[in-house]
């Protein structure tokens, strides 16, 4: 496959105040194909967080090559989840499951997480979502084509926690995210900058003792032609936790 | 030392006291407008020159012949007054207009022919069409505001035969003022009036006052002022060195002695933190205080409800609180215009003025000397609230909401109601860590080092081991300086940050260009 795009990717994770690890999941798998990450919450316990990533992982190194899609891989990440009474009970581990192909696709799959945040040459631009019902829990999907100097952001649920106790209208919502991202946008942001700002953000909003884990995952994405012109190094980084 | 200015009501003087106070209050202004006139020319020279001019240098200007001449004026119980006066507004003028060229020669009395004068102009001017009906309008409007009106008449120290003083009824508890307005022709004959009282001055020693007939070349007035009034008084009742100077003015139909008076016992108690107080977005003010480093210890808003008199009821609280936390209190600048507070539309109306602030500021300037503290610094606070009070970055891009500040250097995320106060309560601590900057520029026959700011300069040899011999020379250079007038305010921060530091390496940082 010809490479289109150069892929960064960077994710990292505070513990929730007084924990020593953290419950919210995070790895990036590096492929023929292009790069996956997935985000998992561990609200409901990282034990289980971590069994469906390591689920999500083998399911992607055992059928990424044979082109299945992240969707397919949705769905049985949500499958394998608990339904009826235990559902109810909040016991369900939402996911981000993010794949960039360097053919220049982009693919998102979210599930009880806080919608991907999408920048093209550091703007927000607005994504179109379909979503889709499977055991009475809906999935969202989204698709997007990389163009100039993309970047799509993650976080966890926790990370909107962050501002609960400061006296503020809106909180640290997620559009208050976007407009951080916007203003902390230049362009030679790496996938690791927007990441780090996100978390120490969020653990300043907790005045330094976050309730919950503060997560955030970050792909940079540009196109090969540009880098040519510039003429940066192909390097992609991933950090698996 | 620090002054406060305790406003005194004469309390409903006779119709001759009134006209006596009336003829003294023209006769200085007279006078007072006569010596600007005199002295244009040369205080124009004066104003040619960069550096500040010293008021005594504009009181040597004051010749013999110059001084006799006032007489014609009536002016001799506050002669020696009006000099001090004539020689400080001078000054100012000079002052201002170093820092505006646009700045107006002083005027203290607009008489009629000055003001048919005046007032030609303006016509004139409006009829060339060089200025608008808006602008003719303003004028006019100033010269009839100004018309006649008299200047204050300054009595330029306290004491019991000449210029001022002040009286005490013990029995009582009255104050009265003894003011020298009349000189030797117009001298009132017989005792003063009202022979029942026993009036004791207030100075040291508490001398009762003689009522002996004869001239006498002063009234005595009663005065009449509020609770907080009475505690300084009786507080100089008991430190009659306190008073000092005063005024006496004329504000519609009543008559006050505004009296300069020292505030503070002089003992200053020593800091432990820095409590920054700035505007709050949504009215009143907020604080923090901070400890050593930089430590956020409390941070909080005070405002002041509809009934109370804003101003006074915030610096009374906020001088509590520096007292109790023991804080240098710091704050905004120039009342804090160019902070850049960010003010959503419906708190527009209730966001602290900077008019208000800028009062604040004058009513601290006593307020913590009183309570054994050391007066406020005010600090600059230009685009105050887009520095991140972590790292220090500085840009618009740090607003989230009107209410949300993220940094986009290092994330420190804060209310923005706070980050004005944090800033502030930070600088000192921040000053004291900033480094000097030396810029080291390599030449062909070894480095150049040098200070624009300082005026410092040094070439290092090109065989120069190191840098010691540099410092040895910063040294001396600073040493030099000791004891010089340093007219410039920045170097003169510089040169003592520098000559105080422990460590004189590391205050500096050396830039290689």
């Amino acid at each position: 496959m010809k490479n289109i795009v150069k892929i960064d990717t960077y994710s990292a994770c505070i513990p929730q105040f007084q924990e020593e690890f953290c419950k919210d999941r995070m790895k990036i798998i590096r492929n023929e194909l292009g790069v996956t990450a997935i985000l998992a919450g561990g609200e409901n316990g990282g034990a289980r967080a971590n069994l469906l990533t390591s689920f999500a992982v083998r399911m992607m190194e055992t059928m990424g090559g044979g082109g299945v899609s992240v969707a397919h891989i949705a769905n049985m990440l949500v499958e394998s989840q608990p339904s009826g009474r235990q559902a109810e009970n909040g016991n369900n581990i939402g996911f981000t499951l993010i794949l960039a192909r360097f053919d220049g696709h982009i693919y998102v799959e979210q599930f009880g997480t806080p919608d991907v945040i999408f920048l093209r040459r550091g703007k927000p631009v607005t994504i179109k979502t379909a979503g889709r019902v499977l055991q009475g829990k809906t999935i969202r999907s989204t698709e997007l084509t990389a163009k100039q100097a993309d970047t799509v952001i993650a976080v966890g649920s926790g990370m909107l926690n962050a501002g609960a106790d400061r006296n503020l209208k809106d909180g640290w919502s997620l559009r208050n995210i976007q407009t951080y991202m916007e203003n902390a946008y230049h362009p030679g942001m790496s996938a690791e900058e927007p990441v780090r700002l996100l978390l120490a953000a969020g653990e300043s909003l907790s005045f330094g003792r976050p309730k919950s884990d503060l997560s955030a995952l970050a792909f940079r994405i540009e196109p090969s032609a540009s880098l040519r012109r510039r003429g940066a190094p192909d390097v992609a980084r991933q950090v698996v936790l | 030392m620090t002054y406060k200015t305790l406003m005194l009501q004469i309390y409903k003087p006779s119709r001759h006291k009134r006209d006596l106070m009336d003829a003294a209050l023209l006769r200085y202004s007279q006078a007072l407008q006569f010596l600007l006139d005199r002295y244009e020319k040369e205080i124009g020279i004066l104003c040619e020159t960069e550096a500040p001019v010293p008021q005594h240098r504009i009181l040597k200007m004051i010749d013999k012949e110059t001084s006799e001449s006032l007489n014609q004026f009536g002016v001799q119980p506050f002669k020696d007054s009006l000099k001090l006066d004539f020689a400080a507004t001078a000054a100012t003028y000079l002052a201002q207009k170093q820092k505006n060229s646009r700045t107006g020669y002083p005027l203290a009395f607009l008489d009629a022919p000055r003001y048919s004068l005046a007032m030609e102009e303006c016509i004139g001017l409006f009829d060339t069409g060089d200025i608008g009906t808006q602008g003719l309008e303003h004028r006019c409007s100033k010269l009839v505001g100004k018309a006649g009106k008299p200047r204050s008449v300054y009595f330029g120290r306290y004491a019991r035969e000449r210029d001022y003083c002040l009286l005490y009824d013990e029995f009582k508890d009255r104050f009265y003022a003894k003011l020298y307005l009349l000189n030797r022709k117009d001298s009132i004959s017989g005792e003063y009036g009202n022979s029942g009282l026993s009036l004791k001055y207030v100075c040291e020693g508490s001398y009762y006052m003689n009522n002996l007939p004869g001239q006498r070349r002063y009234i005595v007035v009663p005065l009449a002022f509020g609770k907080k009034q009475l505690a300084d008084l009786k507080q100089a009742l008991q430190q009659p060195r306190l008073l000092h100077s005063a005024r006496l003015v004329k504000k519609g139909n009543k008559y006050y002695l505004m009296i300069y008076m020292e505030c503070g016992s002089g003992i200053v108690d020593e800091t432990v933190t820095t409590m920054g107080v700035a505007r709050n977005a949504r009215g009143g003010l907020s604080y923090t205080v901070c400890g050593e480093g930089g430590a956020v210890l409390e941070n909080n808003s005070i405002s002041a409800s509809v009934n109370q008199n804003t101003v006074f009821y915030l610096s009374n609280r906020i001088a509590e609180i520096a007292v109790k936390n023991g804080s240098q209190v710091i704050l905004e600048a120039n009342g804090g215009a160019n902070d850049r507070i960010p003010v959503s539309a419906e708190d527009a109306q209730h966001c602290f003025s900077v008019r208000d602030y800028a009062s604040l500021v004058k009513t601290l300037k006593y307020k913590l000397p009183e309570k054994g503290l050391p007066p406020p610094i005010e600090v600059s606070a230009n685009s105050l609230f887009l520095t991140c009070p972590r790292c220090g970055t500085r840009t618009r891009r740090n607003r989230v909401t009107d209410e949300l500040f993220v940094c986009i250097h290092c994330g420190c995320a804060t209310e923005f109601e706070w980050v004005g106060s944090e800033n502030l309560a930070k600088k000192l601590d921040r000053y004291r860590k900033d480094k000097v900057p030396i810029t080291i520029i390599k030449k062909e026959d070894g480095f150049l080092c040098r200070s624009q700011l300082l005026g410092f300069q040094y070439r290092l040899p090109p065989g120069a081991a190191d840098d010691t011999s540099l410092f040895d020379e910063l040294s001396r250079f600073l040493e030099g300086l000791r004891g010089t007038y340093i007219y410039d305010p920045k170097k003169y921060a510089v040169w003592k940050k520098l000559s105080q530091a422990a460590n004189l390496r590391e205050s500096v940082h050396l830039i290689l260009k």
